[in-house]
């Protein structure tokens, strides 16, 4: 009998549940320690946070001041009232528009760190430790482990470009005249929650592939940013050689602001065979990031 | 409780199992080995960790190689591994929590069950604290508490002592024997401390170069040898040697009236002890069979299946 200690041990008389969201505990966990740590969600979340606030203030100015400035334009120039009004409006709106695109083209940078930064270590951290063992000695597998750390890094992602996104096009439609924004220039929210998503899934899986080939955090970071920054510094050197057609879809960052152009460029771009070209690369590119991990995360759970 | 039939690991072109084949009953069982002998691979293979690279195993008749059989046995396995894998961060109790809520508990039962097993190891002050500021001793009682949480029907320990002062090492044997004496547990203890698992273990299977050299009950395996008796008598011992020397018994003396005796004729012979004490007018203490160690089988194995190999 156990002697040195007070407690005794005492049988679980309730069921397990086989729910299929068991990777849904891992994120909570992940999520709850990365928070921890207040400097990084200072340092990262702080400017987006005064930057989606700036834009909102932005957005309102635009359809109050700037629209009241048109409409009194319109109408000393001779145009009625109620034309004028409406022509300030759609003015306002389009304004409003190309400061969205602009918005989420400028807080993929944000992404790409807050990624970088809340993700490199979820995988490496975990073999380094041998942490995996207790992971996969329940009933949790393969899928279910990478949905746990995809959540995580996803949604730290998530929070540095689509979640002010979306704020900012709350704000752009509650604004506009019986939510005029979202009638007329709702396929801007589509499009650029689309745009947000992409980079969100790109990035997750770019840093979750280098996590898992990584002994440690740091090494991660490092990879992470030299994957960026040589990738980039690959298509400048193929453009300098004159093979730019080719080698200009080989930057995961490059695809993704091709693809920004006809994403957020709308209405009125065109489809094009580059645009084409770097869906494909930026597909390659994650489909080759997920094979690593699949092939990775296999190792962990069947040889560790 | 567990079945192998010609279980094979192979790792390159190193043999880490080799055609292992070894039925085990249910209870408290030692896995005994040298070190490099293939016991935490075959821990691993049993809860789907591993790939065999031929051969079957099956633990509560589930076939760890079956994707919705290993889900299953590790719902019914707590385990708790040799190396630390607790990751930094985390306080004793979020992670014993989470580890519940994976295998299936609800919050609130996650939540109490983790009290609960932080209490049963003796970490009830330490389970707020971060787990980068645990000793070793913290170390091996949370993994304790983490394979507990979900009440499972077997446990794999692997080394659980290692590292541990001999308090804490007392404690965790403790521990082990109690979840297995009083809570019916069935427990594969992998270590290569032979007191550990004779303490704590009824059947042991020793396993060298991945494959299975001894297999028993361990009161079966250091069963007394016939007519080996440990004697202590008080009174005029040189006249009691006397008597031994006229009865040609063969005995060795080791002082203070205690007597190592090797006799032919079993428990006849050991009847004559008391009437050779009694005629040169001694009491007899103590008459005991000698019992070989668990270490001395250890021991004995192992240098049989050397023989054998060279």
């Amino acid at each position: 009998m156990a002697t040195t200690h007070t407690e005794v041990y005492r049988g679980f008389k309730g069921q397990l549940s086989a729910h299929p969201f068991r990777w849904l505990p891992l994120f909570l966990s992940e999520f709850a320690v990365a928070t921890r740590k207040k400097l990084p969600l200072l340092l990262l979340y702080g400017p987006v946070a005064i930057a989606t606030i700036v834009a909102m203030v932005m957005v309102y100015l635009t359809y109050i001041v700037e629209g009241v400035g048109d409409s009194t334009e319109s109408i000393r120039s001779g145009t009625d009232v109620a034309s004028a009004f409406a022509l300030a409006a759609v003015q306002s709106m389009l304004e409003v528009r190309v400061f969205i695109t602009q918005f989420y083209d400028r807080m993929s940078i944000f992404c790409l760190l807050a990624a970088t930064w809340f993700g490199s270590g979820l995988i490496c951290e975990d073999r380094r430790v041998n942490a995996h063992l207790l992971y996969f000695s329940r009933p949790l597998n393969r899928l279910h482990y990478f949905l746990g750390k995809f959540v995580t890094v996803g949604t730290f992602a998530a929070f540095a470009m689509l979640v002010p996104g979306l704020i900012i096009c709350l704000m752009a439609v509650v604004n506009s005249e019986d939510y005029a924004f979202l009638k007329e220039q709702g396929d801007v929210i589509v499009y650029s929650t689309l745009y947000a998503l992409l980079w969100i899934v790109s990035t997750s899986s770019f840093v979750l592939a280098i996590s898992s080939l990584a002994p440690k955090k740091l090494f991660a970071l490092v990879g992470v940013f030299g994957f960026y920054m040589m990738s980039e510094m690959f298509v400048e050197v193929a453009r300098e050689m004159g093979k730019a057609e080719f080698f200009q879809y080989f930057s995961p960052g490059g695809n993704l602001f091709a693809i920004a152009d006809w994403m957020l460029a709308r209405p009125g771009a065109e489809f094009t065979d580059q645009v084409m070209y770097s869906f494909v690369g930026l597909g390659a590119m994650v489909g080759g990031a997920l094979f690593v991990l699949a092939r990775r995360l296999k190792r962990m759970e069947l040889s560790v | 409780m567990l079945s192998l039939q010609n279980l094979e690991v192979l790792f390159g072109t190193v043999r880490a199992l080799d055609r292992l084949s070894v039925e085990v009953p249910h209870g408290s069982v030692g896995l005994l080995g040298p070190n490099g002998a293939g016991k935490t691979t075959l821990i691993k293979v049993l809860l789907g960790l591993l790939a065999p690279t031929s051969g079957s195993a099956q633990l509560a008749g589930l076939d760890p190689r079956r994707n919705a059989d290993k889900l299953q046995l590790r719902r019914i396995v707590g385990y708790m591994p040799e190396s630390d894998c607790l990751i930094p961060g985390r306080t004793g109790i979020e992670l014993v929590a989470t580890l519940g809520r994976i295998t299936g508990l609800s919050n609130a039962d996650a939540m109490t069950r983790a009290h609960e097993m932080l209490d049963y190891v003796g970490l009830e002050d330490q389970r707020y604290r971060s787990l980068d500021q645990y000793s070793t001793g913290m170390k091996q009682r949370l993994k304790l508490a983490q394979a507990l949480v979900h009440d499972p029907l077997f446990l794999l320990l692997d080394e659980p002592t290692n590292g541990l002062d001999p308090k804490g090492r007392r404690h965790m044997l403790e521990l082990i024997e109690d979840l297995g004496a009083t809570h019916g547990k069935n427990i594969l203890l992998c270590s290569h401390l032979l007191p550990d698992v004779e303490k704590t273990c009824d059947h042991v299977v020793v396993i060298q170069h991945g494959r299975v050299i001894e297999s028993g009950s361990i009161e079966e395996l250091t069963r007394a040898e016939d007519g080996e008796l440990n004697v202590e008598i008080s009174g005029d011992t040189a006249a009691f040697e006397a008597e031994l020397k006229a009865a040609s018994l063969v005995f060795d003396s080791r002082g203070g009236g205690h007597y190592g005796m090797s006799l032919a004729g079993g428990q006849a012979d050991a009847d004559s002890v008391f009437a050779l004490a009694h005629r040169s007018h001694c009491d007899v203490l103590s008459v005991e069979p000698v019992r070989s160690s668990l270490e001395q089988v250890f021991l004995s194995v192992l240098h049989e299946a050397e023989g054998e190999k060279d």
